[in-house]
């Protein structure tokens, strides 16, 4: 089932959101985690748009996100479609954001009870199919 | 603008899965409804619904089919969705019709109708997957879709474990929300755990579904449906019987995605904006309140909820159920019919489920359960991950 799981992930990343979702996921496919910043207030949106979502400006550049945060909240899930459970999920906070965004939920490939709010974490990369890699934070 | 009422209302039975087609569900809440207001079908000038829910293949042209089904001329039809306020919404345009002028007698209908997750009508396996990649993808977009959520418990988790974190605040807090439902449920035969008791030891022991999250923390989607039907103030007077009047509604939709924009896990913008709106109109403050329905999904969503809505300070809502402060004889009653946990939550309909129980608690109708001489009700209901509220306070009115 994992084909097909994985095609139908891919056909849905194209439909939903806009534009910036297939830029963000072949940058991910280069280990590279980014998203989008204002050419005009500097501001950095995340998930990346097209757009501003704050001044409404037009225009944006893509940026590398931080590499390293701290470790905000973190859960597993006993449903997932896509990982073999437990499959850990995290919020990760980055320091410089700069309020222009508060956190990003990621992967997290550690076990929970090794894990605890406020921990320094390290982005890392995780491979799902030809077409998708996802962040995945490590200690 | 006109004045207007709420004088009947209903809810189906609520199953686990589908048990009957969706015209046969609507056909027989709104008739219970009607009953309830000596009204006929043939008095209802606008039916306002929601789509009925993820059991269905395609919600095109549902309202249009359901219209024509009826059998006679409609002044107002439409479907209204925004996920778990699409009830609320539906009763909301209700309401308007009748402030309007346009129409006499208006009915809001939430419907929502759920099948087990697998294959159905001899669908294969690699379909399956297929639909339910398609739903989940569409439900938690591209960013978030990617790691297989099913369902939004991780989220929902992740803000229990900083409200525990941030507050200081045991499992057995969260616990206290849960049994304080099911205490709530034991009372209201129409509660899908109704004559089901809960401790504390039962949530606890129940199985870690996203920790701190147990089993029992959670609500379980549902089938079924609710209506209420809404006429014009003088005609709800001259029927002679007490009535539920609307006297303030607050609405806004915060512009964040729950994990990453979200100032805070622990409290939501858009219910404090909601809800101080709603009480500004109505001129009351949260401890006016009698009687409260909010859409607490989980037992930490419950406490955070309580707190946003004014009626207990940040921190410390496990405290205030557990002293018993949110049951009979406490500062309000919350949730009454067991709420989402122990009452059953059909997402669609659960904004029509709460107000039919405001409503009831309102008139005295809430046998078993009725919260002595309640004149100020409260209905909470929300879409996406609390990130977009509705508030509304309702008064008795007598005739």
């Amino acid at each position: 089932m994992k084909p097909i799981i994985d095609a139908a992930t891919w056909r849905a990343i194209l439909f939903n959101e806009d534009g910036a979702t297939r830029t963000f996921y072949e940058n991910l496919r280069t280990h590279r985690f980014t998203s989008t910043r204002c050419t005009a207030c500097r501001h950095t949106s995340y998930p990346p748009r097209p757009f501003c979502p704050r001044c409404q400006h037009q225009e944006v550049t893509w940026i590398d996100l931080p590499d390293c945060g701290t470790l905000y909240a973190f859960t597993t899930q006993s449903r997932s479609l896509r990982f073999p459970a437990p499959d850990v999920l995290g919020l990760i906070e980055f320091a410089e954001s700069g309020g222009s965004f508060d956190r990003v939920f990621v992967l997290i490939d550690a076990t929970l009870d090794t894990l605890e709010i406020g921990q320094h974490m390290m982005v890392g990369f995780h491979q799902i199919s030809e077409e998708i890699t996802v962040p995945c934070f490590r200690r | 603008m006109k004045q207007t009422a709420i004088i009947g209302s209903a809810m189906s039975s609520l199953t686990k899965n589908i048990s009957e087609n969706s015209f046969d569900l609507v056909r027989t809440t709104l008739q219970a409804a009607l009953t309830d207001a000596g009204l006929a079908l043939a008095d209802v000038e606008a039916v306002m619904v929601t789509p009925p829910g993820l059991a269905a293949q395609s919600t095109s042209m549902f309202v249009s089919r359901l219209g024509a089904y009826f059998g006679h001329g409609l002044k107002a039809l439409a479907s209204i969705e925004n996920g778990g306020c699409s009830s609320m919404l539906a009763l909301r345009q209700a309401i308007l019709e009748v402030a309007s002028g346009r129409s006499d007698v208006a009915v809001a209908i939430g419907i929502d109708q759920r099948y087990p997750e697998m294959p159905q009508n001899g669908e294969d396996f690699a379909s399956f997957f297929e639909r339910m990649v398609h739903n989940t993808m569409a439900v938690y977009g591209a960013y978030d879709g990617v790691y297989g959520i099913g369902a939004p418990i991780p989220y929902y988790a992740m803000a229990a474990q900083r409200y525990m974190y941030e507050h200081q605040v045991a499992a057995e807090d969260l616990a206290w929300a849960a049994v304080r439902l099911r205490e709530h449920a034991n009372r209201n035969p129409a509660a899908m755990f109704y004559r089901k008791p809960l401790t504390i030891e039962d949530v606890l022991a129940s199985p870690l579904l996203s920790p701190p999250l147990h089993l029992a923390d959670c609500s379980q989607f549902v089938s079924g449906a609710a209506c209420v039907v809404v006429v014009a103030d003088d005609v709800a007077k001259a029927a002679g019987q007490p009535y539920t009047a609307l006297k303030g509604w607050g609405q806004h939709h915060h512009p964040s995605a729950f994990t990453a924009h979200a100032p805070t896990l622990t409290s939501s913008p858009a219910v404090q904006a909601a809800a101080a709106e709603a009480f500004g109109q109505a001129g009351v403050c949260a401890a006016d309140i009698d009687v409260a329905e909010i859409y607490g999904v989980f037992s930490s969503t419950e406490l955070i909820l309580c707190e946003d809505l004014g009626f207990f300070a940040p921190g410390t809502a496990g405290a205030a159920f557990r002293e018993g402060r949110t049951t009979f004889g406490g500062d309000l009653v919350v949730d009454p019919s067991g709420g989402r946990l122990s009452l059953g939550h059909p997402a669609c309909a659960t904004p029509l489920l709460e107000t039919h129980e405001i409503h009831r608690q309102l008139t005295g109708g809430a046998a078993g359960r009725q919260v002595d001489g309640a004149r100020l009700g409260l209905v909470h209901a929300e879409h996406g991950m609390l990130n977009g509220s509705i508030v509304s306070v309702w008064e008795r009115r007598e005739p």
